[in-house]
């Protein structure tokens, strides 16, 4: 579990890495729209994710991202776009070109809404662990807690849930150190949970999980303490140690992350009305 | 304790417990009503002083309401009522209650004994910053705080770290640097070294030692297992079953063998062998370590 290798921050000293948390994080919510938004047509849907495909790319190259790991989590997907494929051509469609396999009929168009929804799911995993391996948790935490801020004006503790954010991710290691431990320590008793039937391995893992429930509860109660012993309230002010400083080259990413939003909605709901595709391939007529 | 902070909340020093940094007074306190009903209190009827500046060890074997008395101390539990009317906890001469324990416990800084479960932030950078954070600490200030502390405690140059990459002894230290960077007065130790091996144990011992050397006015009580140190404190205060067996310097307390034995405690090495020696006409009294004795004998 350690080696968990998508998503895992690594610290290096790059352009990415130096990029401002809240600019990374606005890039991941404008960039997920804009690979969850159809653009109209087949052709002109394949180029726009083409072209965020090349742009992650570069991303990854410069922040030193693993491409392995992100390799290794589609390996893991592979059951999954088959299930959806066979949802897609089970499914009926309104009709279009179709080609048989024996006397069934399989359409074109399901063929591409699994693509779609592969490519898009592809996408999402570059982005995400573009966001994880190049942004520290505290740094993630501190740009989640200022995008948050109008929340605060409702009254919703966004301090505290940044708190536990920080936490949790803070935890995430030492939690996995006890089931290690854990695991070892049943395996000893003879609990075997890598064989036997799924029955088996489920009343396994249960030998597992409330040692370790029980473990972290009181983890969470002596953190409690700690934290209250040094100062910690929840309501009251708190100053910052962790200070980002703004840079030009924040501003400028942010703002073509911003085109990127609004670019990419435009170009969705006049895709709807145009083909955009005909129309520049008409061009050359 | 839960906070009340629309009263006003202004120092009131008892004269009864003027001068002393820590005073219980007929201190009682049970987890649930069963026990109240029994009359098996966690903590019955504690009553002692500790002066500023001291260097105190409470001992006792496991369940003897140690830990509980660490966390009475620090206004993390409250004491039960009872009838006698200075009954409470007093730090600084001031009695600690719902509406001033929160600016009480700022005098006060606590380490525990899992080294895990108190390192809060990511790095220990971050996790040094914490109670700054918390007392509002301009960001500039906590800079030049964290270089401070952390050369104090040794752990400088492991500022960037995370906690998985740190040793027991490691993080132990660093949740002392978080602790005396916001200054407090008393600084309680809850078996801070039981979960170490011997050489974090050291390590702590030392710096205990370093602490004291710098700050003498700092009063610290050690909540421990560990009859060695118990033996280098000025003042040891034994427990069992939640009651005070016994109080008063090392050499008073080991000196006493019937009693540590019935309550299941041991007795330090150095002790153990005076008694053994004077058996054999050897009189060592007036030898305190073991680098002197070890001269004495040889000669």
């Amino acid at each position: 579990m350690r080696n968990f290798a998508m998503g895992r921050y690594r610290p290096y000293n790059t352009p990415m890495h130096r990029l401002d948390a809240r600019v990374k994080i606005i890039a991941l919510v404008s960039l997920m729209v804009a690979v969850f938004l159809g653009y109209g047509s087949v052709p002109l849907n394949f180029i726009i994710y083409g072209l965020i495909f090349l742009g992650l790319v570069v991303a990854m190259i410069i922040g030193k991202v693993s491409f392995l790991g992100v390799l290794r989590a589609i390996k893991a997907m592979w059951f999954m776009m088959i299930f959806i494929l066979l949802f897609n051509v089970l499914i009926p469609t309104k009709g279009g070109d179709y080609f048989l396999i024996g006397d069934f009929k399989v359409y074109y168009s399901s063929i591409y809404n699994t693509l779609y929804i592969v490519f898009r799911l592809f996408l999402m995993l570059m982005i995400t662990s573009i966001l994880t391996a190049t942004t520290s948790p505290m740094d993630m935490t501190f740009g989640l807690e200022f995008l948050l801020t109008p929340l605060k004006w409702i009254k919703v503790p966004v301090s505290s849930f940044a708190m536990i954010l920080a936490l949790a991710l803070r935890f995430i290691p030492t939690l996995t150190e006890d089931t290690e431990r854990l695991m070892r320590a049943q395996a000893s008793r003879g609990v075997d949970f890598k064989e036997g039937k799924l029955k088996e391995k489920i009343k396994s893992i249960t030998s597992l999980i409330i040692p370790l429930f029980s473990s972290a509860l009181m983890r969470s109660g002596d953190l409690a303490i700690a934290m209250e012993c040094r100062g910690y309230d929840p309501k009251a002010k708190r100053t910052k140690f962790r200070r980002k400083n703004w840079r030009i080259s924040d501003t400028l990413w942010l703002l073509f992350f911003l085109v990127i939003f609004g670019g990419s909605i435009a170009l969705a709901v006049l895709g709807g009305k145009y083909d955009f595709f005909q129309m520049f391939l008409d061009l050359f007529k | 304790m839960k906070k009340n902070s629309k009263k006003k909340d202004v120092p009131v020093i008892d004269d009864f417990a003027k001068g002393t940094a820590v005073k219980f007074e007929h201190v009682f306190f049970y987890y649930d009503e069963s026990e109240k009903a029994n009359g098996n209190y966690t903590v019955s009827d504690i009553s002692f002083t500790i002066n500023p500046g001291s260097y105190v060890t409470i001992i006792g074997h496991n369940g003897s309401g140690k830990s509980t008395l660490a966390k009475l101390l620090c206004g993390i539990l409250e004491p039960c009522a009872t009838s006698v009317k200075e009954s409470g906890i007093y730090i600084f001469g001031e009695k600690m209650t719902y509406e001033n324990y929160s600016r009480i416990q700022h005098q006060i800084g606590m380490v525990f004994q899992n080294p895990d479960n108190q390192f809060i932030g990511a790095t220990v950078k971050d996790d040094i910053a914490f109670g700054l954070e918390n007392d509002c600490v301009p960001a500039s200030e906590m800079e030049k705080l964290i270089e401070e502390y952390s050369t104090k405690v040794g752990m400088h140059e492991f500022l960037d770290r995370e906690p998985s990459a740190l040793s027991g002894g490691q993080k132990q230290r660093v949740a002392i640097a978080g602790t005396l960077v916001r200054h407090p007065k008393i600084l309680v130790l809850d078996e801070a070294t039981s979960m170490l091996d011997p050489k974090g144990k050291r390590e702590i011992t030392r710096l205990i030692k370093m602490m004291r050397e710098e700050n003498p006015e700092l009063t610290i009580i050690s909540i421990t297992h560990d009859i060695e140190e118990a033996y280098q404190s000025d003042e040891v205060i034994v427990l069992n079953h939640g009651k005070i067996v016994k109080i008063g310097s090392p050499k008073e307390v080991f000196a006493d063998f019937e009693t540590l034995k019935n309550i299941k405690l041991d007795i330090p090495f150095f002790q153990r062998l005076q008694d053994e020696l004077q058996k054999y006409g050897i009189d060592i009294t007036g030898v305190d370590d073991i680098s002197s004795l070890v001269r004495l004998l040889c000669r």
